[in-house]
């Protein structure tokens, strides 16, 4: 994608001076200024205060009663069997959902750049999901699986009667799987589509003509061409790897009003209780703040290693063109 | 590209007539297939969408009601009428429509004069903060956002709409990264003639640079307002019930009438309004949209 080519193509003209004078360059500096102190204050600082936090016994208010305490909270998450659980559960999410979520995708977007009649009309359907917010997404979910009035249900329910899954309550992450596809099939169709569609056409015919049939047409011609979008997905689903926290919220509670209610509040049924759940569950019931980040950067370190376990398969799979210089 | 082909086989004396009727036909069944599938595909996304709005002109007791009632004997118009009446959508949506102009207008101001800099302004250090800016996109927003209440509720402003002034004036980078790729793309006799006519970088930018980038003004205000409509999660951790706004309330339960029953199908006529103007925005500008969320990878 765009971003990281274009990251790639400044670090490496990085060392280049670039001499200009301190009136032309001043304004530069000025006009950054928003974004800079922004960029201080609400990335930067959160991220190393977040650093020094989890070694603090910080409760969110009193700054008078912090304490500096150690790996205290590090060694406690490590034993905390709940965090264990909200692990397991979003590895099970990943190692169900990613694929799909990655494979899906692809194959629609493989479809919608075939030349076909109501090729428009077709794009526009598969992206309208992705439009949504999550609390629509979350209610249109709600609607169809709802153990008492959804419409799966009452479908199950025709066809032989008698029938009651209790969908969100015993099959809780299915829900959530199935509604993370729905919702984002569109935006990852979008840059596969952008992506098949570079694939210059001459290139596709030149194999045509020397005698490769359609599959091997894509297997060897447009596949290899398309991997810089793949790796650019799957480095981006690795590294948010367990950041799911909305969704198990407001997907807990049914429509009848049965359990708890969903929201920040909501305690998701077991099986969708994902470590971040648990993250934000001890930060803003507990107000521990500071154990609170511990968690969040032992996550975030397992996400990091991973991210660069793939950046480093990347040169056995991904195709680069030389770049222009 | 077929018939490209064909012509490359006539060309190398390889066409055989009887070879390029089954081509034709072997197509034709191809073009059936995909069709077939892709359609199937598309009902299956669709089902969602339209079982809420067939669920939305209910009344709640068709709703409840078993063995279930698949399709609303009156069609219940007045779910709609309810959701302004009664379920006061209005001044939920007029407090998130707030928040969104505030955050939208500070936001492009901010990404505009950043992506500029960024793209025309020579000065030191510029590719490493450019790729400083870059890299912020890539830590979770859970981590900002903790400190970040931290510092709000220090600075008492939890509860007020000052959280999304400032979100607004820091910028963001998928916005700037889009406003740096167009401003990146103009010619640079532009500059030069305003450079030589005494324009100051500010000049150039607000009168030259500014009026000529409407389309990408345009759909950074949209991802922008799309934001601030969609997004439960900070409005719900920083807005109390008196401030709430529409994702809030269509985040928690159903509305309730004055005497505290659920209004379950009107919430569901609210979520229809809801989402209403997000589907309006796509279509009038679906070109846009895509391209933008190409170029960024981001939503």
């Amino acid at each position: 994608m765009s971003v990281i080519r274009d990251m790639r193509v400044a670090l490496r003209e990085r060392g280049s001076k670039e001499r200009v004078p301190w009136r032309k360059a001043k304004w530069f500096y000025l006009f950054i200024t928003p974004w800079m102190i922004g960029f201080l204050v609400f990335t930067l600082g959160p991220v190393l205060s977040g650093i020094l936090m989890s070694f603090t016994n910080f409760d969110g208010m009193n700054f008078d009663a912090m304490r500096f305490v150690g790996f205290h909270n590090y060694v406690e998450a490590v034993k905390d069997e709940q965090a264990w659980w909200g692990f397991k559960r979003v590895m099970y999410v990943t190692v169900v959902g990613m694929p799909l979520g990655m494979v899906i995708p692809f194959i629609a977007a493989v479809l919608l750049t075939r030349q076909i009649r109501g090729q428009g009309v077709f794009r526009t359907l598969f992206y309208i999901p992705s439009i949504l917010p999550i609390t629509a997404v979350v209610w249109v979910w709600k609607l169809m699986m709802d153990n008492n009035y959804g419409l799966v249900n009452a479908a199950l329910d025709a066809i032989k009667p008698g029938t009651y899954v209790r969908w969100l309550t015993e099959y809780s992450t299915l829900v959530l799987i199935m509604m993370g596809l729905w919702g984002a099939t569109g935006q990852a169709t979008v840059y596969y589509m952008a992506g098949l569609q570079s694939v210059p056409k001459e290139l596709e015919d030149a194999a045509l003509i020397d005698g490769a049939n359609a599959w091997q047409k894509f297997r060897f011609v447009t596949l290899p061409l398309v991997t810089p979008v793949i790796f650019y997905q799957l480095v981006m689903s690795v590294l948010n790897i367990g950041q799911i926290l909305v969704q198990p919220l407001l997907l807990a509670g049914s429509i009848g009003g049965a359990g708890q209610g969903s929201g920040l509040g909501a305690i998701p049924p077991r099986d969708n209780y994902f470590f971040m759940v648990h993250v934000f569950n001890r930060v803003f019931t507990y107000f521990r703040f500071g154990y609170g980040f511990a968690l969040l950067w032992l996550l975030f370190a397992f996400a990091l290693i991973l991210t660069l376990i793939v950046f480093g398969t990347a040169r056995y799979w991904v195709f680069y063109e030389v770049e222009q210089e | 590209m077929i018939s490209a082909l064909n012509k490359v086989r006539a060309l190398s004396g390889r066409s055989r007539p009887s070879r390029s009727k089954n081509y034709r036909l072997w197509a034709g069944v191809k073009q059936f297939l995909l069709h077939a599938v892709l359609i199937a595909w598309a009902i299956v996304l669709m089902v969602p969408i339209a079982w809420l709005l067939v669920s939305s002109l209910k009344t709640d007791a068709e709703f409840i009601s078993y063995p279930p009632q698949f399709f609303p004997k009156i069609l219940q118009w007045k779910n709609y009428a309810d959701v302004i009446v009664v379920a006061k959508f209005l001044t939920y949506a007029g407090r998130t429509v707030y928040l969104a102009t505030m955050f939208t207008v500070t936001n492009i101001a901010s990404c505009s004069l950043a992506g500029y800099a960024f793209a025309r302004i020579k000065a030191p250090g510029r590719k490493a903060l450019f790729i400083i800016m870059l890299s912020a996109m890539m830590v979770p927003s859970i981590v900002t956002i903790i400190p970040q209440f931290v510092i709000y509720s220090r600075m008492k402003i939890v509860n007020t709409y000052w959280p999304w002034f400032l979100w607004g004036l820091a910028g963001s980078a998928p916005q700037i990264f889009l406003f740096r790729q167009f401003f990146a793309a103009f010619p640079v006799e532009l500059e030069d003639a305003a450079a030589v006519d005494g324009c100051s970088p500010f000049r150039t930018f607000w009168q030259i640079f500014l009026p000529n980038a409407k389309s990408v003004l345009a759909v950074t205000a949209l991802f922008a307002f799309q934001w601030v409509w969609g997004d439960y999660f900070n409005q719900a951790l920083l807005l109390t019930e008196d401030r709430a706004t529409v994702a809030m309330k269509l985040g928690g339960s159903a509305f309730t009438d004055p005497h505290g029953n659920r209004l379950v199908t009107v919430t569901l006529a609210a979520v229809v309004i809801y989402i209403i103007p997000l589907i309006i925005a796509y279509f009038v500008s679906q070109k846009q949209i895509v391209q933008g969320i190409v170029t960024t990878g981001m939503k």
